[in-house]
């Protein structure tokens, strides 16, 4: 089973190039481009890429942290850093984070599902679809989410290769002039992107089943840059395809996109493609729900195929809760500050401490010696 | 007098061993010297040369050593108790007894098939030689493939009935250690009383019978078990099946023929890549139509849409039922061609294609772009060079279609998405079986990269081809054969 106390399950660290993107891309894809477009307006690309230099950044000081402490994930360092009770307590915080992004992915998923295909598609039915693959898929450990992530890497590069079809009817125009905002609504359009561009925290979970360690700042960063590239090729498009007007009232800019391309035998490309983005959004998930269980293992030793059913539970139940597209856009904005502080901030201060804390040792080994 | 007491009892205890309901031969040589044998197990001709005509040259009471010497035979055995020959005289052996002690020699002239070409997995530019029923030929048959003296044959025997022997094969440098203990763990804890084919002792012993997928490959040619041995995987061969199992197996195996190899990279690849197509058309054609036809029917450009509705305008059926009627027709067809006599078979021709393809759309049962698609995907699920792989993949069409009918496209990610899991969690022998990105290095599934070559995914078919090149330039310089 996927016990990750042992070190049983070890992978090459090329296969990070397809885990790491995949929890990135998950749904926030389907519609970033309104809210970036808002604070930059027709600049909104530099955010994406002010966004995508952060997080390069980011990466470097995660792996960094990680190689400090050897074969430790999030929970070990926790743990060292900050002893067991406040240790504990940011555990908990983090599997809540992990939990509420699950629950985040699956109700815009779902939400996506029914503002396009099925309107009258229960809420409770498809996030039980969803998490019914979920456990599938989680019960057979690593293994599967890696092979899955693999599928979808290439479902990915698919998809995006569809974008090239707008561009036929674009006016490049709209990008000019370039710079024509403030640093700051830059700025503000960079943290915007939020939720969309994390989930590469899941490194510091995966960072101590990879084999050869020494390669993991390579694989992560290719991974990192692909998620930026593609976010960085959308956003461009989005801008010089839709009007000003038009960009700020859609809500799934990517999706409207696709709607476009057609050809002699098939149309509405998005018909299949929001189904098939399943195959995308479930590793993602599969993901996050072991990070949980990582921790309820590390901290409380739960039985993991029950917490697992509990998790998906939690999952359901909470999507089910939330009713209206309102509801889910709230929860989307709260995700999305709350993981730029676990994502961004969080890290740096993890860095920091992991400095200080080996200063300190080396300070009493020296005394001791 | 005595000589003929001997013979006569001699007769008598070995008939009793049969419940005195057998045709046996008892021929007293001499008073003290007696042969027992089953006339048509037995080579005659050997028989009189090679044992009759030495014994009567022989003096009126010669020693087990008299007998043993003069014997021009290769396998003779000593026999303590009357019991232990019957087994022996069964397979076309001769007892020679003397009232002290017996031995048997071989002189067997069992029936059995002379060498074939293979039948269900012919190739056009392989060799022309299948296994047959005699597990004593097929060894042979694969060990004069490979006379290396590393090919290792591992002999079982299993059910107290039928007592059917199972030679478990591989190349003692090549396979894996561990792998071929599970193997023998997994023969040895089998408990039956019969095993007749090697299709149910693949499903006894391959990892999860539960799973409709065959983890395990059966095969009948002899080129397709001698390279997988040569890959260092395992074959199973049992008595009395013409088809070995060769394992461990990945998905993608299932796919690729020999035949791929015969034709050279680039015609080789393209007909792989063309099976993966087929293999896309047999299962996602059908519910493709459902689901369209059902919920979807904005995805269809209105040209086209309008020449669908026409043809499914006299249809009264919902596309679910009208689809499933048809598939269930096809498959009604395939199992009836497969059961009737080759000489009835011409039948099945004229009523499939005639009867029910064009009479069900002139009554309006179905449309005529279904009946295309039907055949279409059955086309692309016989392309499958694997039988079971193929009524496997027939099977996982059925729910697809029907959860296609019920929840449109996204019932059809439903079912991919939980075939694909599922393929993904099993393991063929303890190795991953399905695995689009080289297996994760996990304790219990080592193994060694550079004996068991890479996943032959569609991605990895140019990895498989540079190397089949470098083999063919390299090694064909003195080989002249191509072997990786």
């Amino acid at each position: 089973m996927s016990s990750g106390t042992s070190h049983k399950y070890q992978f090459k660290a090329y296969m990070l190039l397809f885990l790491v993107c995949n929890v990135q891309v998950g749904v926030g894809i389907f519609g970033f481009q309104r809210y970036i477009y808002k604070e930059a307006g027709h600049d909104a690309w530099m955010s994406v890429l002010l966004s995508g230099i952060a997080t390069h950044l980011i990466v470097w000081i995660m792996v960094k942290t990680l190689e400090m402490h050897k074969s430790l994930d999030l929970y070990g360092i926790q743990h060292v850093l900050f002893g067991k009770w406040i240790g504990g307590v940011l555990s908990i915080c983090m599997m809540l984070y992990f939990l509420t992004n699950m629950t985040t992915i699956v109700r815009t998923y779902i939400e996506a599902i029914q503002s396009w295909i099925f309107p009258d598609f229960p809420t409770w039915l498809l996030s039980l679809i969803l998490l019914v693959l979920m456990v599938y898929g989680s019960l057979g450990g690593i293994r599967v989410i890696l092979q899955t992530s693999f599928i979808s890497f290439f479902l990915i590069i698919a998809t995006s290769l569809f974008f090239n079809y707008p561009i036929r009817y674009v006016e490049w125009s709209r990008l000019l002039p370039i710079y024509d905002t403030t640093a700051q609504h830059i700025w503000v359009g960079a943290i915007k992107m939020g939720f969309t561009i994390t989930g590469f925290e899941v490194i510091f979970m995966l960072y101590r089943h990879v084999q050869d360690k020494n390669k993991v700042m390579r694989y992560a960063q290719a991974s990192v840059l692909f998620t930026n590239i593609l976010y960085l090729f959308i956003m461009i498009v989005s801008i010089i395809y839709f009007s000003e007007n038009q960009i700020l009232r859609t809500i799934w800019g990517s999706i409207n996109l696709l709607k476009i391309i057609k050809y002699p035998f098939l149309e509405r490309i998005e018909f299949i493609a929001i189904p098939f983005w399943m195959l995308v959004v479930l590793p993602g998930i599969m993901q996050l729900a072991w990070n949980v269980l990582r921790g309820t293992v590390q901290l409380f030793g739960w039985n993991e195929k029950l917490t697992l059913y509990g998790l998906a539970v939690i999952v359901i139940v909470a999507s089910s809760t939330l009713h209206n597209r309102g509801q889910v856009n709230q929860l989307n904005d709260f995700i999305g500050i709350y993981s730029v502080i676990v994502s961004y901030c969080y890290p740096l201060l993890l860095f920091a401490l992991t400095y200080v804390y080996k200063w300190r040792k080396r300070e009493k080994g020296s005394d001791a010696h | 007098m005595a000589d003929f007491d001997f013979a006569a009892s001699l007769q008598e205890q070995i008939s009793a061993l049969f419940h005195h309901r057998v045709h046996l031969v008892v021929r007293s040589i001499s008073p003290s010297v007696a042969i027992c044998y089953m006339p048509q197990h037995v080579d005659t001709k050997q028989l009189h040369t090679s044992i009759l005509s030495p014994l009567l040259q022989l003096g009126q009471t010669p020693t087990i050593e008299d007998l043993r010497s003069s014997l021009p035979i290769g396998e003779i055995m000593d026999i303590a108790a009357i019991p232990e020959c019957a087994p022996l005289i069964v397979k076309g052996w001769v007892y020679i007894a003397t009232p002290q002690a017996g031995i048997a020699a071989n002189v067997a002239d069992l029936p059995k098939r002379s060498l074939t070409s293979p039948e269900n997995e012919t190739t056009i530019l392989g060799p022309m030689v299948a296994f047959t029923e005699s597990i004593g030929m097929n060894t042979t048959l694969l060990r004069t493939s490979i006379p290396d003296t590393e090919l290792c044959s591992e002999e079982y025997k299993m059910g107290n009935k039928r007592n059917t022997t199972i030679h478990l094969m591989f190349m003692a440098d090549r396979a894996n250690p561990d792998r071929v203990e599970l193997v023998r763990q997994r023969i040895k804890q089998l408990r039956l009383n019969d095993v007749t084919g090697s299709s149910e002792l693949m499903h006894m012993i391959q990892d999860n019978d539960l799973s409709v997928f065959p983890q395990l490959m059966l095969t009948e040619r002899i080129d397709l078990a001698s390279h997988s041995l040569i890959e260092g995987k395992i074959i199973i061969l049992l008595d009395g099946s013409p088809l070995v199992i060769v394992g461990p197996s990945e998905f993608i195996d299932f796919f690729l023929s020999m035949e791929d190899r015969y034709l050279g990279w680039g015609i080789g690849t393209f007909i792989r890549a063309l099976r993966m197509v087929a293999l896309i058309l047999s299962v996602f054609l059908t519910p493709a139509y459902v689901a369209a036809l059902t919920f979807h029917y904005e995805i269809i450009p209105s040209s086209l849409l309008v020449s669908l509705i026409e043809s499914r305008s006299k249809v009264p059926f919902p596309p679910l039922f009208e689809t499933i009627i048809l598939e269930v027709t096809m498959e009604l067809l395939r199992e009836a061609g497969a059961r009737l006599p080759t000489k009835v078979g011409q039948t099945m021709g004229i009523v499939g294609g005639i009867v029910i393809g064009q009479a069900a759309v002139q009554a309006g049962f179905t449309s005529n772009i279904l009946i295309m698609l039907v055949a279409l995907a059955a086309l692309g699920s016989f392309a499958t060079p694997d039988y079971l792989m193929s009524s496997s993949l027939r099977l996982v069409r059925y729910p697809m279609v029907i959860f296609a009918g019920i929840w449109g496209s996204i019932g059809i990610v439903f079912v991919t998405s939980l075939v694909t899991m599922h393929l993904i969690r099993q393991t063929s022998l303890g190795r991953p079986y399905f695995s689009p990105v080289h297996p994760i290095k996990e304790s219990d599934l080592a193994y060694d990269e550079v004996l068991l070559p890479e996943p032959k995914g569609l991605t990895a078919t140019g990895h498989r081809v540079r190397k089949y090149v470098r083999s063919i330039s390299l090694r064909s310089l003195w080989t002249g054969k191509i072997d990786e």
